[in-house]
């Protein structure tokens, strides 16, 4: 597995935890619950989010031609 | 209703974040898929978090929110007490303001930071409430603002009507006199102690 799947998919995961703690506070709702809701649950997600970007940043900035390229290789 | 509708949204990023981590070796390869990736990964559960907070944000005007926390608990049942001259009882009684929001109504001020500035000082309550002590009596955390008043009572007839409004108006509204220096009742907690609800109620 190479290195930017790796990192894809930490960052997922860290994306998913936020989305758990989300849901968990949800069910159990009271002002402390919407507090860890608000930063612990948003902050994981945001965290999550910005290391995907981050991991992702590089294939997304490679030129259209070599995209191109990847697309035929990746369709044969 | 909105929690329901909160649950499905994260349960639905939470399935679509679970099924991105199973392709995602497979999505790397194309850069469409990517965009893909974003959205399923990032957007999404961005935009279930920001839902969430919106809601949350909603909810943390209730009244039913403020009085959850024992601290407001004689304050929530004053909105009961038979007393005419208490503010908050006689504007929750007569529906002057929503009793969803009754709390929210007159303990935030109406300027452009106004609900934010309510919003942090409501952080700080929960933050006492779980990791400390909250001074008893409670008090504000400055003067009652005139404008939170006037916001509403400014034009009104039955405000305009009244001598004494007219005679203090300008004071009124630079605030250099109180309009809890003539309303002087709050809160009636001691009707809250004494249980003199108004027809009986028992809240």
């Amino acid at each position: 597995m190479n290195a930017v799947v790796q990192k894809t998919r930490r960052a997922l995961a860290v994306v998913f935890v936020g989305l758990v703690v989300e849901l968990f506070t949800i069910l159990f709702w009271s002002p402390l619950m919407f507090v860890l809701f608000a930063s612990v649950g948003a902050g994981l997600v945001a965290l999550g989010g910005l290391f995907l970007v981050v991991s992702l940043w590089p294939s997304l900035r490679q030129n259209p031609h070599a995209a191109v390229i990847a697309d035929d290789e990746a369709d044969r | 209703m909105e929690t329901a509708v909160l649950i499905v949204l994260i349960v639905a990023a939470l399935v679509v974040v679970a099924a991105t981590w199973g392709s995602a070796a497979h999505l790397l390869q194309r850069r469409l898929a990517l965009v893909v990736l974003l959205l399923a990964g990032v957007a999404l559960p961005l935009g279930a978090s920001a839902t969430g907070v919106f809601v949350g944000v909603k909810r943390s005007s209730r009244t039913s929110f403020c009085v959850e926390c024992h601290e407001m608990t004689a304050y929530g049942q004053s909105l009961f007490v038979d007393n005419p001259d208490a503010l908050s009882a006689v504007h929750y009684q007569k529906r002057l303001i929503s009793r969803d929001e009754t709390c929210f109504a007159c303990h935030t001020d109406y300027a452009m930071f106004g609900d934010v500035k309510a919003k942090l000082n409501g952080l700080l309550h929960v933050w006492v409430h779980y990791a400390g002590e909250a001074e008893a009596p409670l008090k504000l955390y400055q003067p009652y603002p005139n404008h939170n008043c006037l916001h509403c009572h400014d034009d009104a007839r039955s405000f305009m009507e009244v001598d004494d409004h007219q005679t203090e108006l300008a004071k009124l509204r630079d605030d250099t006199t109180s309009c809890l220096s003539c309303h002087e009742v709050g809160h009636d907690l001691a009707g809250v102690t004494t249980k003199n609800f108004w027809l009986g109620a028992t809240p």
